[in-house]
């Protein structure tokens, strides 16, 4: 493994990234909807402005985040190595486990950047609303970038084996479990579930966990997270999602890295 | 790079066998050939009688089922193999967004030339003038003479253009090439004057074939 041939080859994706007018579009929907969002909140009255800026600009981080996360995830391999561009950079010299780094790699960074347009939006838009930097919630949006970097790793990591829509359909799995490990440790935790408390310990301390900020958990109790985190009850029962520790964190992490690491493998068992 | 290394055999091929999962016959049946530094080979034959694949094979993105393959009297795969290849491929395989100069910069750096002169190399090959337009908006022209401008990247030892277009660079390149010493393979479906420039050919038929 060269890295710099692993460099090259992700800065030549995230070039060309940049120049698709699509990413520029994601970007730009994202901002308008967190200004639309910001307008709205400001025809409300007290706090919950906050909440309806809170809300809004978290639905946009997670549904717009789970939707870029897929297609860059998705789109990594197929279009390329049809066209033969993939093989066109095997024959330079480039290992087929160097070009699967490089493009897993170039799409996590353009993941990061568009989510992070709509984090600097939402901040201007607090700041507008005279909530000056909302700290709490820059800790959510940065939780929500790591949730969605899983997502993209488990769908990157799938399209270097399979097809781009059962690689989204596995990122999107990804996600799905890695919420669902949450809440179940939380309900476990909480005493709501008191069934196999020990295998919800261990599949969650290995597997990985959608990392939840504080924010958000005080905003679902309140149920007012909207879309990104909707009340949870379990027999009538509330469940407080608890907020991430750092072994969560850090696991999510790791998470992203093995899926990383893995999409190098997977692109070596494929036809470039 | 460099007429002090062409010694040896450029590339020895011997009863390469490529068979597909599930093909229902070999991509190529034992196909042998042998190419001294300076030596040319056409490489033709009807749609689908194999040539893309031998020359995938060669430039390392197929391996043979069967058979070896050496290249500078080494395994095909090694760094130092690979280093010494220039490949031009066929159609458009340049991803959309990137121009032309970075497409040639990236093939640059990949294949260890990182100082390269994109704008010069595009010159040598008539396409000076599209440097800085995005590959999705050349002319097919432009993309065959930005595939051959790829093959010449660091003056390599062993030049392998699939179905290249015979612009009159073209034709100057592989006589130069072969006059410092190169290997020149070409895979074309229709000759032309390739097999005067190249001097041997080897016709494909259903994957088999000797030159």
């Amino acid at each position: 493994m060269n890295a710099r041939r692993v460099a090259a080859l992700a800065a030549a994706d995230f070039r060309a990234l940049l120049r698709r007018r699509w990413m520029l579009y994601a970007i730009v929907v994202g901002v308008v909807i967190i200004v639309l969002v910001a307008l709205s909140a400001d025809t409300s009255i007290g706090t919950s402005k906050l909440d309806d800026l809170r809300r809004g600009g978290a639905s946009v981080l997670l549904l717009g985040g789970l939707a870029v996360a897929l297609v860059f995830g998705g789109s990594a391999f197929e279009r390329d190595r049809t066209s033969g561009h993939l093989g066109m950079m095997a024959a330079a010299g480039a290992a087929p486990a160097e070009i699967g780094l490089g493009r897993a790699v170039s799409r996590l960074v353009a993941l990061i950047l568009v989510m992070a347009s709509w984090m600097a939006a939402i901040a201007v838009a607090a700041g507008a609303l005279g909530y000056g930097v909302d700290a709490r919630f820059l800790v959510h949006g940065a939780a929500t970038i790591l949730n969605m970097s899983l997502v993209l790793g488990g769908t990157v990591m799938m399209a270097s084996l399979i097809g781009a829509w059962a690689a989204g359909g596995f990122g999107l799995i990804v996600y799905i479990s890695a919420q669902a490990i949450v809440n179940i440790q939380s309900a476990t935790d909480q005493g709501v579930i008191s069934s196999y408390g020990g295998v919800v310990r261990a599949v969650s301390a290995v597997l990985p966990n959608a990392v939840v900020a504080p924010v958000i958990t005080e905003m679902q109790l309140r149920n007012v997270a909207g879309p990104a985190a909707p009340r949870l009850e379990i027999d009538g029962k509330v469940i407080a999602v608890t907020p991430s520790n750092t072994y969560e964190v850090l696991l999510a992490i790791v998470w992203v890295g093995i899926f990383l690491l893995a999409t190098a493998g997977g692109l070596r068992r494929r036809q470039l | 790079m460099g007429a002090g290394l062409l010694t040896g055999v450029a590339v020895r091929a011997e009863d390469i066998v490529v068979q597909f999962p599930g093909g229902k016959t070999p991509a190529l049946a034992g196909v042998s050939f042998r190419l001294e530094p300076g030596d040319g080979l056409l490489v033709t034959g009807d749609e689908g009688c194999g040539k893309s694949t031998l020359l995938r094979v060669l430039v390392g993105v197929v391996r043979p089922s069967y058979g070896s393959l050496s290249l500078f009297g080494g395994p095909a795969q090694a760094s130092f193999a690979r280093r010494r290849l220039g490949f031009g491929p066929e159609t458009r395989p340049f991803p959309s967004g990137l121009r032309a100069r970075d497409v040639l910069d990236l093939v640059a750096l990949v294949r260890g030339y990182p100082g390269t002169d994109a704008g010069a190399v595009l010159e040598r090959v008539g396409a000076g003038g599209v440097a800085m337009r995005r590959v999705e908006r050349l002319e097919v022209e432009d993309s065959r003479r930005l595939s051959l401008a790829c093959a010449l990247i660091g003056d390599p030892d062993l030049i392998i253009l699939d179905d290249p277009w015979e612009f009159p660079e073209t034709i100057d390149e592989i006589t130069v090439a072969r006059a410092r010493g190169a290997a020149v393979v070409v895979a074309s479906p229709d000759p032309g004057g390739f097999p005067a420039l190249l001097g041997r050919t080897l016709t494909l038929d259903h994957g088999a074939g000797v030159a």
